[in-house]
């Protein structure tokens, strides 16, 4: 009995609720999309962080590699790992990212990836010096971009 | 001086609770994300854990009762339910995500994928504890662990702006990325306070015989102990500023990432030092997590326990060990990553604290149990300010985990 009451009063408070008012609902609407705004920048520049730092730890992993400080598999492995990560990413781009340098660095990746394979010492030279490039493009776009400082 | 000797349980405690994967992956993440920033969550973790470990052992060595054995006594078993199921729970996830730092360390050192070492891990560790004593235990980690101290020796010579150190110390607010920084403080402190840790420890004074004579070696026990685990998460953080911070690697998503830590310092042997480090304390915290789920079972439902008989003597507490390894090397033998997995798990060790601490501060300040060793002003004041932080953790971390964690 005291539950059925309840239920009642619960319906009726919510029919008596005010109608959201029109300053309410553009409020509201307002809010929806400065948080969507805001997600999508804090979106692009995560995405951006994120490769620029996989970027960077695949050239110090291909300096290890050419160094001799670390087994070729550990190199091969990890380059493999960021890449896919990079990938992944740059398969969901959205129009506010920096597409063009972030596919960049995922091109470097793959050139880097052939490379470790062939266990040729020139051809891994070589892709450390694109990924340097393309690392360096996405840098200067974070840099141009405020709220996406590396 | 004997009884000083035992400081290998606090170290092999520590080396379970400070040292493990989920500490090296918050420290090294917080170190590349935010410089040194957020030293203050070590030190404070540090000071937090060490009050909680000495009361830990205080209890022991004058109730002669583990913490479990304790609140099942005092409150019946109804109470002690929830705390049981939720650390056990979440027990089992932080041991996969030891298995999986071993399998990991595995990978680095043979170039075999981390999921194939996942069952060979948790057999060999299954073997260690079914063959070994708590005193191999303790021993064996305790001196094997002190590997772990290349990461002083590291940051020693990378030499970094002590100044800038000691002012990290204090707590500080964020530059920018405000819950990033708060979910990686979060991180940090979960990973340091876990309930694994002073239950292993209150379990491990019992099996090495502590009475009331041992108050006073059982303060500098914690304190050392602690202060190890501390320096050396301390010097994780310091290196991932220097090294990873410094050349604008500024997210650690990938453990792959972390063997570059050591490689400034050492060369070919950072690589060598890191993956023994990893292997071992990860090995370390997996065996003490494992003989963990076994105390919280046998404790609470009343059966035989002890590391030190063989396993027919105390046959509930040895099949839970071994289905703990064996259900813990399941996910990540399936491929769950590692990294994510030990950040979920801490995130939940963070949750699970207070249903742990909170019937643990009325033990300690129950005259029944500690006579006139009660908890005195300051460390009720510690406890209750770490019960308040740890509540905190868990209302901030897991939201956290989704909106602003990395």
């Amino acid at each position: 009995m005291a539950r059925c009451e309840r239920n009642s009063d619960c319906s009726t408070h919510r029919a008596m609720k005010p109608t959201r008012s029109p300053s309410l609902t553009a409020a509201l609407t307002a809010i929806a999309l400065l948080c969507g705004a805001c997600t999508s920048s804090n979106d692009a520049a995560t995405d951006a962080r994120i490769v620029l730092s996989c970027a960077r730890s695949a050239s110090q992993w291909l300096d290890s590699w050419l160094d001799g400080t670390s087994p070729s598999s550990y190199a091969r492995r990890s380059v493999d790992s960021a890449s896919e990560q990079v990938g992944k990413i740059a398969g969901e781009l959205q129009s506010s990212e920096p597409v063009a340098q972030i596919r960049g660095v995922q091109a470097a990746f793959d050139a880097a990836r052939t490379a470790l394979n062939s266990g040729d010492r020139a051809r891994v030279q070589q892709a450390r010096s694109t990924l340097n490039d393309a690392t360096i493009r996405l840098d200067a776009w974070m840099r141009a971009h405020p709220g996406s400082a590396s | 001086m004997k009884k000083l000797l035992e400081i290998s349980l606090g170290v092999v405690t520590s080396i379970g609770g400070f040292l493990e994967m989920g500490e090296m992956s918050t420290a090294a993440q917080a170190g590349a994300a935010f410089h040194y920033q957020l030293l203050w969550t070590v030190v404070l973790g540090t000071v937090c854990i060490t009050f909680l470990t000495e009361m830990s052992g205080r209890f022991a060595a004058v109730s002669g009762h583990t913490i479990v054995d304790g609140i099942r006594d005092r409150f019946g078993i109804k109470v002690l339910a929830l705390p049981f199921v939720s650390t056990a729970i979440v027990s089992l996830l932080v041991l996969s995500a030891e298995i999986g730092g071993v399998s990991v360390a595995l990978e680095f050192a043979t170039g075999i994928g981390y999921q194939w070492w996942a069952l060979p891990v948790a057999l060999a560790s299954w073997l260690f504890l079914w063959r070994g004593t708590f005193g191999m235990l303790e021993k064996g980690v305790s001196l094997f662990g002190l590997v772990t101290l290349c990461f002083v020796v590291a940051i020693i010579r990378l030499k970094p702006e002590w100044t800038q150190v000691a002012a990290a110390a204090v707590p500080s607010r964020p530059h920018g990325q405000a819950a990033t920084y708060w979910f990686m403080a979060a991180s940090i402190l979960g990973a340091s306070l876990s309930p694994t840790l002073f239950l292993f420890y209150s379990s491990g004074a019992i099996e090495d015989g502590w009475d009331r004579s041992y108050l006073g070696p059982n303060r500098v026990i914690a304190a050392l102990g602690m202060l190890f685990g501390g320096v050396i998460s301390a010097a994780v953080l310091l290196i991932s500023a220097h090294v990873l911070n410094g050349r604008g690697i500024l997210d650690v998503q990938d453990f792959h990432q972390l063997p570059l830590l050591l490689v400034d310092a050492f060369g070919m042997w950072g690589f060598v030092l890191f993956v023994a480090s990893l292997g071992i304390a990860s090995l370390g915290a997996a065996l003490e997590v494992a003989l963990l789920e076994a105390y919280l079972f046998a404790q609470t439902f009343g059966w035989n326990w002890g590391q030190d008989c063989p396993p027919r003597a105390n046959p509930g507490f040895s099949l839970v060990y071994t289905c703990a390894l064996f259900v813990g090397a399941v996910p990540i033998a399936a491929g769950a990553d590692p990294l994510k997995l030990t950040i979920f798990s801490m995130a939940l060790t963070a949750v699970n604290l207070p249903l742990m601490v909170a019937p643990f501060i009325v033990l300690m300040n129950d005259e029944h149990y500690m006579g006139e060793h009660c908890n005195g002003p300051v460390s009720n004041v510690a406890v209750i300010g770490i019960t308040g932080l740890a509540f905190l953790l868990g209302i901030v971390t897991l939201p956290l985990q989704y909106f602003g964690g990395t």
